[in-house]
């Protein structure tokens, strides 16, 4: 029974006594924060901030604080020990490995393969074939009503 | 053989009568075994994300290689709706941290209000997507080769419709699948299965719960918003 009870000791109860507080003033103020943030992500959508690129990592950018107070207050990351939070930011490691590596093959095959070369102006170094406005047309119209009919025959299986 | 016996019988009859019901005997103590099911919780919620974020990849790939299919194809689908989920979601993840925390302080009855909450919320959720997705239906735009919508100006709108579908779709059953669990524990604790001394159940779908908005953080912009 000593050996048990001094077993029990050298487990902090610390995680126990932290559950116990009342955190109600955080969750509310993190909630209204997260609306806030979402009112901000709608209005910088309707901002041109010069390129789509650009939009696209600014609203990356407030979804990326959103979600760190959500896992900081609602999963109470903030109050943990560091076990969970190293978890957590393994896993987002290997998410920015797998994104970025990806993207390292997909922008540079126009210097590897010179047979996909980059059209002028545009940043993807990889370019697909063109794209048909629809796969399969919809019963009932052989030929498609909206678009360029040009492009929607470059773009055809046939390709 | 007998000296070892009586000790391990000795042990066994403590856990008996000192530990409590929930505490299983390979655990030296309840903070022990939440901590323990909290690092398990997180690892599965790792493998989510890593399941997401191969969705997340395939969208960046598609948007920036056809950005204009992507902005032409996003004004099919109804701002104000996914502004509507967004916050529904927020407060169903508030309504979730408060039915922990009350679970965590033995106050039984709140914890039941706002797991129900959460679970209404959820709700609605499904409902605006069934809304959602029934016009999508209604007008062919649909994912892959199921696409069949007459006014599409740019080639490769279905792309997006690809990804919105499969993205929101396995979400979605995400959400469902926490309304199940969030539902077995309204009924576990109408039993008086928890309490402050073990809550445990509700802690850790609370995790998953609010992994699953974070990941409509991300869905909300990429989706509604592309400009």
């Amino acid at each position: 029974m000593s050996v048990d009870n001094e077993a029990m000791e050298t487990i902090p109860h610390h995680g126990e006594e932290v559950h116990t507080h009342n955190h109600t003033k955080w969750y509310v103020a993190n909630i209204l924060t997260l609306f806030v943030l979402t009112a901000i992500t709608v209005l910088a959508a309707g901002v041109n901030f010069g390129s789509n690129t650009v939009n696209l990592m600014i609203a990356m950018a407030i979804a990326t604080v959103k979600a760190s107070l959500v896992a900081l207050i609602f999963m109470h990351l903030l109050w943990e020990r560091g076990m969970n939070a190293i978890i957590f930011l393994s896993s987002l490691f290997f998410v920015a490995l797998f994104m970025s590596f990806t993207f390292f093959d997909l922008e540079t095959r126009a210097k590897i393969e010179p047979s996909t070369p980059s059209e002028p102006g545009v940043s993807a170094g990889y370019q697909p074939a063109p794209l048909p406005i629809y796969v399969v047309p919809p019963k009932g119209s052989p030929e498609p009503t909206g678009g360029d009919p040009a492009k929607a025959a470059e773009g055809s299986p046939a390709h | 053989m007998s000296d070892l016996a009586i000790p391990v019988g000795g042990q066994a009859h403590t856990h008996a009568s000192h530990h409590p019901k929930h505490l299983q005997h390979h655990f030296h103590n309840s903070a022990q075994q939440f901590e323990a099911s909290k690092i398990g919780m997180w690892l599965f919620l790792v493998t989510e994300i890593l399941l997401f974020s191969g969705l997340f990849l395939a969208y960046f790939i598609l948007q920036t290689r056809h950005p204009q299919a992507f902005i032409e194809a996003h004004h099919h689908l109804d701002r104000s709706l996914g502004v509507l989920n967004t916050i529904v979601l927020l407060v169903s993840s508030f309504t979730m941290v408060m039915a922990v925390q009350s679970s965590a302080l033995n106050r039984i009855k709140p914890a039941l209000v706002y797991l129900y909450a959460t679970f209404i919320l959820g709700g609605v959720f499904m409902c605006v997507k069934y809304i959602e997705y029934s016009h999508k239906i209604h007008d062919g735009l649909l994912l892959g080769n199921l696409f069949s919508y007459k006014g599409a100006s740019v080639p490769g709108e279905y792309l997006f419709f690809s990804m919105y579908f499969v993205m929101t779709g396995i979400h979605g059953i995400h959400i469902l699948v926490g309304m199940g669990v969030i539902a077995y524990l309204i009924w576990r604790t109408h039993q008086g299965m928890y309490s402050s001394a073990y809550y445990t159940p509700i802690d850790l779908t609370g995790l998953y719960w609010h992994l699953v908005d974070m990941i409509w953080i991300f869905l909300f912009p990429l989706l509604y918003l592309v400009s």
